[in-house]
């Protein structure tokens, strides 16, 4: 897979988390695999269509989700994840696959985005598409 | 757009004859389709399968293992006896994107919805949940003999599209 496929995704994730004001984000090895197996607790899943045609996953852990929930919620305490938190998880995955699809537009890739997904558990084992899986952590 | 019962109706044909023509399976649609919370508990393998065009939503498949390792078997005439087989799971999300093509298709004929599907994703594990944010959606439960099944809808409201 060309680079120039996963570079805008790690932008706008740093981009989106630093206009919530979280800057300390450290990028781990790529690597290349057909299936995933999460031991987080909770998968934001958002597809995209159009030139390219794919899955994203986002997956956090619990204390991250409600870090960053807080983060966009101006500080607000988040001791727990119910519907609105849901929903910020679900913002979040629309902003940073919306932006990076807009990045996408400028070298003429046309990238539209669908609903997200929020799958919330440990231990679940995926198989996001059958196209090539990145695993960026 | 009010969600109509019309928008669902394709997914109910395209489950019962894919479900039968690739598993060689009846699938028993118990009640009507009724509203959903925003979280689905998963029976063990879900599949879910998104879309947009002039508006967006989701189409979930839920399973029970034993439902899918016989939806695998009978589709592929292999015995698997794990539901993390990544050939079950493939078999599920191949299944999900068959149906949600179909059904698609057949919206976007009566329609012009234009819509299109990111391919299907699945997952199996113990005690999850899924949740779609903000979009209404609605499920069907269903039965074969092999398990349990539930079929869930999803479409974004929007004022744009008429006629259904």
């Amino acid at each position: 897979m060309d680079v120039k496929y996963i570079a805008p995704f790690m932008d706008s994730l740093v981009k989106v988390l630093n206009d919530f004001g979280i800057s300390d984000v450290k990028r781990g090895k790529i690597l290349m695999k057909e299936s995933m197996n999460v031991d987080m607790d909770i998968t934001s899943v958002i597809g995209i269509i159009g030139d390219i045609r794919g899955n994203i996953a986002y997956s956090l852990s619990a204390d991250t989700a409600r870090h960053i929930i807080s983060a966009m919620m101006m500080g607000a305490p988040v001791p727990e994840i119910n519907a609105i938190g849901r929903s910020a998880i679900g913002e979040l995955s629309n902003m940073i696959t919306g932006a990076a699809s807009s990045q996408f537009s400028t070298t003429g890739i046309k990238a539209n985005i669908t609903p997200p997904s929020i799958v919330f558990g440990k231990d679940i084992y995926f198989v996001i598409s059958s196209l090539i899986l990145l695993l960026l952590p | 757009m009010s969600t109509g019962v019309q928008l669902y109706e394709p997914f109910i044909s395209s489950v019962k004859k894919i479900f039968k023509d690739m598993a060689n399976m009846d699938v028993v649609f118990k009640g009507a389709f009724g509203s959903e919370s925003d979280e689905i508990a998963s029976y063990g393998v879900t599949s879910v399968i998104t879309y947009t065009g002039k508006i967006k939503g989701s189409f979930l498949i839920n399973l029970e293992p034993g439902l899918a390792l016989a939806v695998a078997q009978n589709v592929n005439g292999i015995y698997y006896d794990s539901v993390k087989d990544s050939m079950v799971l493939a078999t599920i999300s191949e299944m999900n994107n068959i149906i949600a093509g179909n059904a698609i298709s057949t919206l976007n004929n009566i329609y012009s919805l234009g819509l299109w599907l990111a391919p299907p994703y699945v997952f199996t594990g113990r005690d999850a949940i899924i949740c779609i944010p903000k979009i209404p959606s609605a499920s069907i439960d269903c039965q074969t003999i092999y398990g349990k099944l539930k079929v869930n809808v999803a479409f974004e409201r929007s004022g744009e599209v008429s006629g259904c």
